[in-house]
């Protein structure tokens, strides 16, 4: 079993600050919650593979919570 | 007579604490005055010992009546720490309590009741920390995939890295935003391939 390595291995700048993420079937969902002092409503959706932003979910306002129900298969947004 | 008692009393307690420190000593590394830095430093051969000649007696840190629940008997009871959590993050002696106790940033400060270990022995702990804590044959605590517990702090900057098998502290994580601000970590997931940590500073998943 190989050791695990605990370094840095990339990094991704998106429009406003991640709050919240979830991870979930080789996506990260992050919700943004404030950019700046504004509320903000859109959750970024990265590959994991290569950290690309693949699109954006825009949702009421800012999402501060992110879980998946496996039996549903649905992401629910708080 | 009677002034005779405080006085006796006195000794007794005198003779109490120095019999506290009469196993006290300090195993240095052989022929040098400081840490080789271009060798490891062996736990069974310069930190155990050590650990055997100041700390590990019944009532203190040994076998029986362990204070707190640490033993520092071997690799495995030192790195388990005791009954607060982990004395000891691998690779961070900065952050690891038990170099606090002995440095004296910590107090009291340990050996208890006897003199401060000796320099160049605390520069040899802090260096096997430093080193990742390894037991002699290569292993470093939790190094391998398992359950883990990802804790962002905020106002440090840190990244906890928490063993669900240990439930301590296994690693350390700081990683500054590439703009210069300092990291301000807000969430954490992972799964048994990755950890992604936000971070609010820079607006960066890392």
């Amino acid at each position: 079993m190989a050791a695990a390595d605990f370094s840095l291995q990339g990094a991704v700048r998106l429009a406003a600050p991640p709050f919240r993420l979830l991870l979930h079937a080789g996506k990260i969902y992050a919700a943004h919650r404030l950019r700046g002092t504004q509320p903000d409503n859109r959750i970024s959706v990265l590959d994991t593979s290569t950290l690309d932003v693949r699109t954006t979910i825009t949702v009421q306002q800012e999402p501060v919570a992110l879980t998946y129900d496996p039996h549903t298969q649905r992401t629910y947004v708080a | 007579m009677k002034s005779f008692w405080p006085g006796l009393v006195c000794l007794l307690l005198l003779l109490l604490m120095l019999s506290a420190c009469k196993y006290t000593m300090a195993l240095l590394p052989p022929g040098r005055d400081a840490p080789d830095r271009n060798v490891p430093v062996s736990f069974e051969h310069l930190v155990s010992p050590n650990f055997q000649a100041n700390c590990a007696f019944n009532g203190c840190h040994g076998e029986q009546n362990a204070q707190v629940g640490l033993q520092l008997l071997s690799w495995e009871t030192v790195v388990r720490g005791s009954e607060a959590g982990e004395v000891i993050i691998p690779y961070w002696p900065e952050q690891s309590l038990i170099m606090d106790m002995l440095t004296g940033r910590d107090q009291p400060q340990m050996p208890f009741n006897c003199a401060p270990l000796d320099s160049v022995l605390i520069d040899t702990f802090r260096l096997w920390i430093a080193e990742g804590a390894p037991r002699d044959d290569g292993t470093i605590l939790y190094s391998e995939p398992g359950p883990r517990l990802i804790v962002p702090n905020w106002e440090d900057g840190w990244t906890s890295v928490i063993s669900l098998d240990g439930l301590v502290i296994s690693r350390l994580i700081q990683v500054a935003a590439d703009d210069g601000s300092p990291p301000r970590p807000v969430h954490g997931v992972g799964d048994s391939e990755s950890m992604y940590v936000a971070e609010e500073n820079g607006s960066q998943i890392r």
